[in-house]
């Protein structure tokens, strides 16, 4: 990660890097854990139980209009204490123990779809896998959903350090290329647009000719998922559900890729392609893994050591979930794995703010960081939210540029959670006094949110 | 089986640009130090006294506050060295001690502490400092009674005040250029107009005060003055003599960009400092005070949270706006 500042003139610039490596195929851990819970915080039903058998690739867990999770390996479940998901909060989970024999599953067999409404196309994304933004709305928000204007495809990563969409448009370029026609079977009317680093636009043009490209610069900022739809959708407005009502569906290229396998070749996905960094990786590498790989086997295939005070973060050094557990696993949404040794690992201070604006300077959705961070430090939610505290992207800059060194993203995250909680307490049948509804899920997957009618 | 290691978690982002609050204060504190160096040049060991008693109070005070509250010590941030070396700067070399100790006393546990320290203050410290002494003994913050006995190159009384007492003809005895060295009767360092301008150029350069602030509270006295001066040239003193003397300057780069009470927005930052600028000329003119700096800059401080209202919206949500 390389941040410059030019004297103080202007905001330190973060730019993306371009990792290159070979991909390797890490061999299958002999353990692999599931929480049961979708990213968007619906919780999965199991399907199978201790001491069932099942294959690779067979459902074993599924929630109504989600898409069922599939067994990484074939093997035994097991008995399973509860889990945690990436940012630390408790579920339900599935643990099953690899067999001599790493079946695969009977290729399931998907009708074809009659894409007579736009709902099918969302219906179908949904049950082939899809799940950052196409999930279907959340019970009560009952605004019609238009037709899908578009498919926008995130071939972007999310953190400087992480290559793993971006390595779809390099050397798994037939995998989402397989995935692109599949989509483009599927979308109906919707257009399909690719969105690719400019530094890979070539590439991109070369490989997938007939694709709608759009573009986004080297930056960080510019590779966030939810300011590059923004800018695709031309609403200037970043919630989900915006997003959604704007007709825009989105998913990553590696679900993308995903899809492609599953229509082609009735392989559900059961891997993620995973970077990992570490001080004793020359730099940081993208691997191949089984979903529900613990951390530990992720590790130990790549010979890296963690010490005592040494921190393990799903995600990168920006916006990334430190993990307490070494036996943390995998998940879908795990781009990255960083191991920061104890001596870097940055720790945050409960100080008072100083107001010397930087917060205020780089934010991206241009929140009044130094107002709001202090209302969510003294647990006043109302105000936070008259600021418009509900539109952070969660870019974690504020708390990388603050000299006071405070917990600006934490804070940030508080004041949005805790505003909903009060919104799910109060009766929806009363506005609420001051603020404006949120949008119901511009939070952070994660959590269920709850309906708000206006 | 091996026990797994300790992990250490906390919340993102887990790197940091690497800038601390005590980072900045440093900053400060070197781009001060030409100017309070200027200061002692011109005042010898008397200025060199004023400057030392201030600075070792403060810091002293700092800490035995901290002790007395319980509270880890705020020493180590700087904030209490460099508000300390400003208050220095404003006092005259032939400040009594017990005024230097009232001031660092008034500094630390009235105007600092009492608001909750670093980050919690409305007003700037040093400035509300000054003005507590000033008002409270106008006789010992006269320079032209006080500093009398000093033998320096600096004229006995300070330019503005001359200009009022004297008329037009008084500004001959105040070439630009020596007032831009600092040749004045003021504080020890208050006047050092043109090393304070080097410190502040710096920290602006090196990010560690708003451009804004400093660029518009300068501009808009230059153009305020420069209007008053052109209506009637007799009776107000042309812009040049009011930029470059007194505590303009000192007060347009170091006291007024103070981050505690000053808008963090580009455009309230503009119209804090320009509102500044114009308060501070019309004190001075029509006030009775002939530096009126002090009180321009304390009143916008209090208004600093609703200027800084002014901002562009949120992106992305709607907001209610109120
Ligand atoms: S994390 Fe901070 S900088 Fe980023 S969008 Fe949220 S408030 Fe703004
Ligand atoms: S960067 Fe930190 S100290 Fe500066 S205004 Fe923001 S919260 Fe306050």
């Amino acid at each position: 990660m390389k941040a410059e500042r030019f004297f103080g003139l202007r905001n330190p610039r973060i730019e993306m890097n371009d990792w290159q490596g070979e991909i390797c195929t890490l061999p299958p851990p002999a353990k692999v854990r599931l929480p049961l819970i979708h990213p968007d915080g619906t919780e999965l039903e199991p399907l199978v139980a201790p001491g069932d058998r099942v294959v690779r690739g067979q459902p074993v867990a599924t929630a109504p209009d989600h898409a069922p999770l599939h067994a990484p390996i074939a093997g035994e479940v097991l008995e399973s204490g509860p889990l945690y998901t990436p940012a630390g909060e408790q579920t339900r989970g599935l643990e099953l123990s690899m067999a001599e024999e790493d079946l695969w599953a009977r290729p399931h067999t998907l009708a074809e779809p009659d894409l007579a409404t736009p709902d099918d196309v969302r219906a179908l994304l949904v049950e082939l896998g899809a799940w950052t933004w196409a999930t279907p709305p959340a019970p009560g928000d009952e605004a019609p959903l238009p037709a899908v204007d578009a498919v926008a495809v995130l071939a972007i990563d999310q953190e400087p350090e992480i290559a793993v969409q971006r390595r779809f448009l390099m050397e798994l370029r037939a995998e989402l290329s397989r995935g692109l026609s599949a989509l483009a079977r599927v979308a109906g009317n919707a257009r399909l647009v690719l969105v690719v680093p400019e530094s890979l636009q070539d590439e991109a043009r070369g490989a997938f000719p007939d694709v709608e490209l759009f573009q986004v610069g080297s930056d960080y900022l510019d590779n966030d998922w939810r300011l590059a739809l923004a800018r695709i959708a031309g609403t200037g407005n970043l919630t989900r559900a915006a997003a959604r009502q704007a007709g825009l569906l989105a998913i990553t290229a590696e679900e993308a890729a995903c899809l492609g396998l599953s229509l082609e070749e009735g392989q559900p996905g059961t891997e993620k392609l995973v970077t990992v960094s570490a001080r004793s990786l020359p730099q940081p590498v993208t691997v191949r893994t089984r979903m529900g790989t613990p951390v530990n086997h992720l590790l130990a295939q790549l010979d890296i050591a963690v010490e005592e005070g040494d921190r393990v973060v799903f995600g990168g050094r920006l916006r990334g979930e430190a993990q307490f557990d070494l036996d943390a696993p995998v998940t879908r949404e795990t781009d990255g794995l960083t191991v920061i040794p104890a001596a870097d690992a940055y720790c945050p201070a409960e100080a008072p703010c100083i107001n010397c604006g930087r917060c205020v300077h780089i934010c991206p959705v241009r929140i009044q960081v130094n107002l709001v961070s202090r209302y969510a430090e003294f647990a006043l939610v109302e105000e936070a939210f008259q600021q418009g505290a509900h539109a952070c992207i969660e870019c974690g800059l504020c708390g990388y540029v603050c000299p006071a060194h405070r917990p600006l993203l934490q804070y940030m995250r508080f004041a949005v959670r805790r505003y909903h909680e009060a919104l799910a307490a109060a009766p929806t049948t009363d506005e609420p006094a001051g603020p404006e509804a949120p949008e119901p899920d511009s939070e952070p997957a994660g959590e269920s949110t709850p309906a708000v009618t206006a | 089986m091996k026990r797994s290691p300790l992990l250490s978690v906390a919340m993102p982002p887990h790197t940091h640009f690497g800038i601390s609050v005590a980072e900045i204060h440093l900053n400060q504190l070197l781009a001060l130090i030409p100017a309070a160096a200027g200061g002692v040049l011109l005042w010898g060991l008397p200025g060199l006294r004023t400057l030392l008693l201030a600075v070792g109070t403060t810091v002293v005070l700092e800490w035995l506050t901290g002790r007395m509250m319980k509270r880890e010590t705020s020493v180590l941030d700087g904030s209490a060295l460099v508000q300390g070396l400003m208050l220095g700067m404003l006092l005259h070399a032939a400040a009594p001690w017990w005024l230097v100790l009232i001031g660092a006393l008034l500094l630390v546990v009235l105007a600092k502490q009492f608001f909750g320290g670093q980050g919690g203050y409305l007003l700037q410290p040093v400035l509300l400092t000054y003005a507590i002494l000033l008002i409270s003994w106008p006789g010992q913050l006269n320079t032209a009674w006080r500093l009398g006995g000093l033998a320096t190159a600096a004229q006995p009384i300070e330019p503005l005040l001359a200009w009022q007492s004297f008329g037009p003809g008084a500004a001959d005895a105040y070439p630009l250029g020596n007032l831009l060295l600092g040749l004045q009767t003021g504080g020890v360092a208050s006047g050092m107009i043109g090393l304070l301008a080097l410190g502040g150029i710096y920290l602006i350069i090196r990010g560690f005060i708003a451009w804004r602030i400093p660029l518009a509270f300068l501009g808009m006295a230059f153009v305020a003055a420069l209007a008053l001066h052109l209506g009637d040239a007799t009776t107000y003193a042309p812009p040049g003599l009011h930029l470059f003397s007194g505590m303009l300057v000192f007060a347009a780069f170091f006291m007024a960009t103070d981050f505690s009470c000053a808008p963090v927005n580009p455009w309230a930052q503009v119209i804090f400092g320009a509102s500044c600028g114009l308060l501070a000329i019309l004190i001075r003119t029509f006030g009775s005070y002939p530096d009126g700096t002090v009180f321009a800059v304390l009143l916008m401080n209090l208004v600093q949270p609703l200027i800084d209202r002014v901002h562009p919206p949120v992106i992305g949500v709607e907001v209610a706006s109120r």
